[in-house]
């Protein structure tokens, strides 16, 4: 499912929650919508689902604007979980797949498949609230895609799981993915980000401020630093004392010393790499890539302080 | 609507489930059968015992004249007065002394003394008989012939006959009675009903927010379609549960009455009943009417002949339904708006107002059936459910009941329309305190 967003618009009474927001979901990709808190992703998915209306702009579904029926379609996690705590595990599962039109022959053999995959068949019968909070979590996150969804929309999908559990949860999300499922991650975990998305856009303040592949924007933000590692003899002095390049940080670990360099204007990287051979014998040259959690709070600053500036 | 039965059907189904159905399933036809059984078992046994009365009479006359009346047993007793047999009146073999003092001639009253509750029956006798008595010689005093005194004596009975239009009879006195009883319970039911399961939405409605599924619900479903199911849902539960409490408790009294009371049981109120219906007694004798028995409800039955029974249940049914259904509504709108249970109490007070009007203006209502308070009281919707109830079984025109349907009908699809208005806006208002201007900013903003 190709979901298109076109210039976005909601207010609320006192402030805007998004600005003429535009973002295009590719079909069978996982796509990251990030954002500090408040940043308007709530709202942004609460459009989607057809729980609010934007004031303007419109949304189109495989190229046609959204439906009533595109609920069914669509499976969503919010980031309160909500379950009703005294129904059966089965139960809640069978009824949510049920309100997304799911028939109940079909919905009973989907949910043997996961009961197996989760290894939560023996708690089918028991009562929400007698299971742990991570049990909870993956009741929900089955009752999200129990009725197949051509479209995943994924709020913080891995708070309250353990590493193993979170593992779990992000392989059935590329499972799924792998199976054509268009799916929406929003979530403040950079690392599952770089492990799943392939596509992102960064919402700070109502407003989109970065889109774009992960790939893409993270060679973007590649910039002027390198690492280099040296193997033996390496000469402290050389490196220090010259004008193309700062020495951001040196570490020397047994054999090997590692330093971190800022190239200062547009020298050529053969230049630097000739002048640092004099310095020790070079292993390994390496442009340092960003990570997503800096990306993050690097756009974020920067945008934030625009809008400061006026 | 293929949804609105699945929400249906979730909500009625884990209600009759659960516990709290089962057990007051169970106990509310115990309760119901033990209040209507306990008083008559008591009242039985209490009539059966043989109560001795001692009479102490200072006149020395009246006290001969009063004869044994249903369990209570005279005996007048000399050469003792009050204060000494009040000493140890436990061991007296007396359950009550009756005190005629000799000033009776001009005070006129005499005094029961007793350790145990004295029921009105009894002092109604008494007074009656002595009352008879003394007016009786007072006549003889004067130099009345005694056959004389009887005509003079004579009680005139006024009968009331209602009329319809067309000047048919329609309802005596009696039957006007026993219409109110049917009004008061109809009204009874109702109220009872719409507050129980009216309450029961808001809650379920909260707990959807607290535990946060409202918005699994809401990108699922139509508000419309929820709401609509989840009204029906609770309130088909609490019809059940209501022929349920009707049947058992039926069966219960009927069984209690087969053990305990095989032979026709009388109430005891009869010498006042047949003072007010006339009867004729002479000094102590009373001459009860022979047709009260204990099947009231037989008798009910019989008395409301002249009402339209298919109109007046198709009315009750129509009434009972949407007068809940409205009410469900108010209810849940009230439930979108905010998200904690104490916050809500403090409005449930001000949405009930309007039903609990009729009901403190019931006898008012019943009194003036076709009276304008009624009739108004009976159009407007929120009051309707209850007002129109109390009106129909002394009769209301067609056309009224028609159009305070018509009435009840349209409101409640607006309020159903606008309680799923606001449970879809006012689910983002989590932890926000309800107060009147966000509730009109909501009401603003509200999509369908």
């Amino acid at each position: 499912m190709l979901v298109s967003a076109q210039n976005i618009t909601k207010r609320f009474s006192t402030h805007a929650a998004l600005d003429s927001v535009s973002l295009e979901i590719p079909e069978g990709k996982i796509y990251g919508l990030l954002g500090p808190n408040g940043a308007g992703k709530t709202t942004f998915i609460r459009i989607l689902n057809q729980m609010i209306q934007p004031d303007e702009g419109h949304i189109l579904i495989n190229g046609n604007p959204l439906r009533d029926s595109d609920v069914e379609k669509i499976g969503y996690l919010p980031e309160e979980r909500g379950l009703y705590k005294k129904m059966r595990v089965r139960e809640q599962i069978l009824y949510f797949a049920s309100l997304k039109g799911m028939s109940e022959q079909a919905a009973r053999q989907e949910l043997k498949e996961w009961e197996d995959r989760f290894s939560i068949g023996e708690w089918r019968n028991k009562r929400v609230e007698e299971l742990s909070k991570g049990m909870q979590q993956k009741v929900q996150f089955i009752a999200t895609v129990l009725h197949k969804p051509s479209l995943l929309i994924l709020d913080e999908p891995f708070s309250g799981f353990d590493p193993v559990n979170a593992q779990l949860i992000k392989d059935e999300i590329l499972r799924l993915r792998n199976e054509g499922t268009t799916i929406l991650l929003s979530t403040h975990d950079m690392n599952s980000v770089e492990e799943l998305c392939d596509n992102i856009s960064l919402i700070n303040k109502s407003r989109q401020i970065m889109h774009g592949s992960v790939s893409e924007i993270k060679r973007s933000y590649i910039g002027n630093m390198f690492e280099i590692v040296f193997s033996g003899y390496y000469n402290k002095l050389l490196t220090t004392l010259t004008p193309s390049f700062k020495l951001l940080e040196q570490k020397t670990e047994g054999e090997r010393t590692i330093v971190k360099i800022e190239m200062v204007q547009n020298v050529p990287t053969n230049d630097v790499v000739q002048y640092l051979m004099n310095s020790g014998t070079i292993e390994s040259f390496n442009p340092i890539v960003p990570s997503m959690n800096s990306i993050f709070i690097e756009a974020v600053k920067q945008h934030n302080e625009t809008v400061q500036n006026g | 609507m293929g949804k609105t039965w699945k929400i249906f059907k979730r909500e009625f189904f884990s209600r009759i489930r659960s516990k709290s159905f089962i057990v007051m399933t169970i106990l509310g036809p115990l309760f119901l059968a033990a209040v209507l059984v306990v008083p008559l078992l008591i009242e039985k046994y209490e009539q059966n015992r043989e109560k001795r009365v001692a009479i102490i009479d200072e006149s020395n006359l009246l006290g001969q004249t009063i004869r044994d009346f249903e369990s209570y047993k005279f005996v007048i007793v000399t050469d003792v007065t009050v204060d000494e047999i009040s000493k140890d009146f436990a061991n007296s073999g007396f359950d009550a002394v009756l005190f005629i003092p000799n000033n009776i001639y001009s005070s006129n009253s005499v005094i029961i003394y007793s350790n145990v509750w004295i029921d009105n029956a009894l002092k109604a006798y008494v007074g009656y008989a002595l009352r008879r008595d003394l007016e009786y010689m007072a006549l003889l005093h004067e130099n009345v012939a005694p056959e004389t005194i009887g005509k003079v004596s004579t009680p005139v009975f006024v009968g009331v006959q209602k009329w319809n239009a067309d000047g048919e009879n329609v309802d005596n006195e009696a039957s006007l009675e026993k219409k109110s009883i049917v009004s008061t319970v109809f009204v009874t039911v109702i109220y009872l009903f719409i507050i129980l399961y009216g309450v029961l939405v808001l809650r379920g409605i909260i707990e959807e927010k607290t535990n946060r599924v409202v918005e699994i619900i809401v990108s699922s479903v139509k508000p419309v379609q929820f709401m609509v199911g989840k009204i029906t849902g609770i309130g088909s539960v609490g019809l059940l549960q209501f022929v349920l409490w009707i049947l058992l408790t039926f069966g219960l009294v009927w069984s209690a009455q087969l053990i305990l009371f095989p032979e026709p049981y009388v109430p005891s109120q009869l010498p006042e009943m047949a003072e007010t219906l006339g009867a004729t007694t002479v000094s102590g004798q009373v001459i009860v009417p022979e047709s009260v028995s204990v099947s009231y409800a037989v008798d009910l039955l019989q008395t409301l002949e002249g009402v339209n029974w298919l109109v007046m249940l198709l009315a009750f049914v129509f009434f009972f339904i949407f007068g809940y259904l409205l009410y469900a509504a108010l209810f849940a709108g009230i439930g979108a708006m905010s998200d904690q249970d104490t916050e809500t109490q403090q409005f449930i007070i001000p949405v009930t107002l309007p039903l609990f009007l009729p009901i403190i203006l019931l006898p008012l209502i019943i009194s003036n059936p076709n009276g304008s308070l009624a009739v108004w009281l009976s159009m407007i919707p929120f009051t309707s459910p209850i007002a129109m109830m109390a009106r129909l079984p002394f009769g209301v025109a067609y056309w009224q009941v028609a159009l305070s349907a018509g009435i009840l009908f349209a409101t409640c699809l607006i309020l159903i329309l606008l309680s799923a208005r606001l449970y879809r806006s006012g689910m983002l208002l989590y932890g926000q305190k309800l107060t009147l201007r966000s509730f009109f900013s909501v009401l603003k903003k509200a999509q369908l």
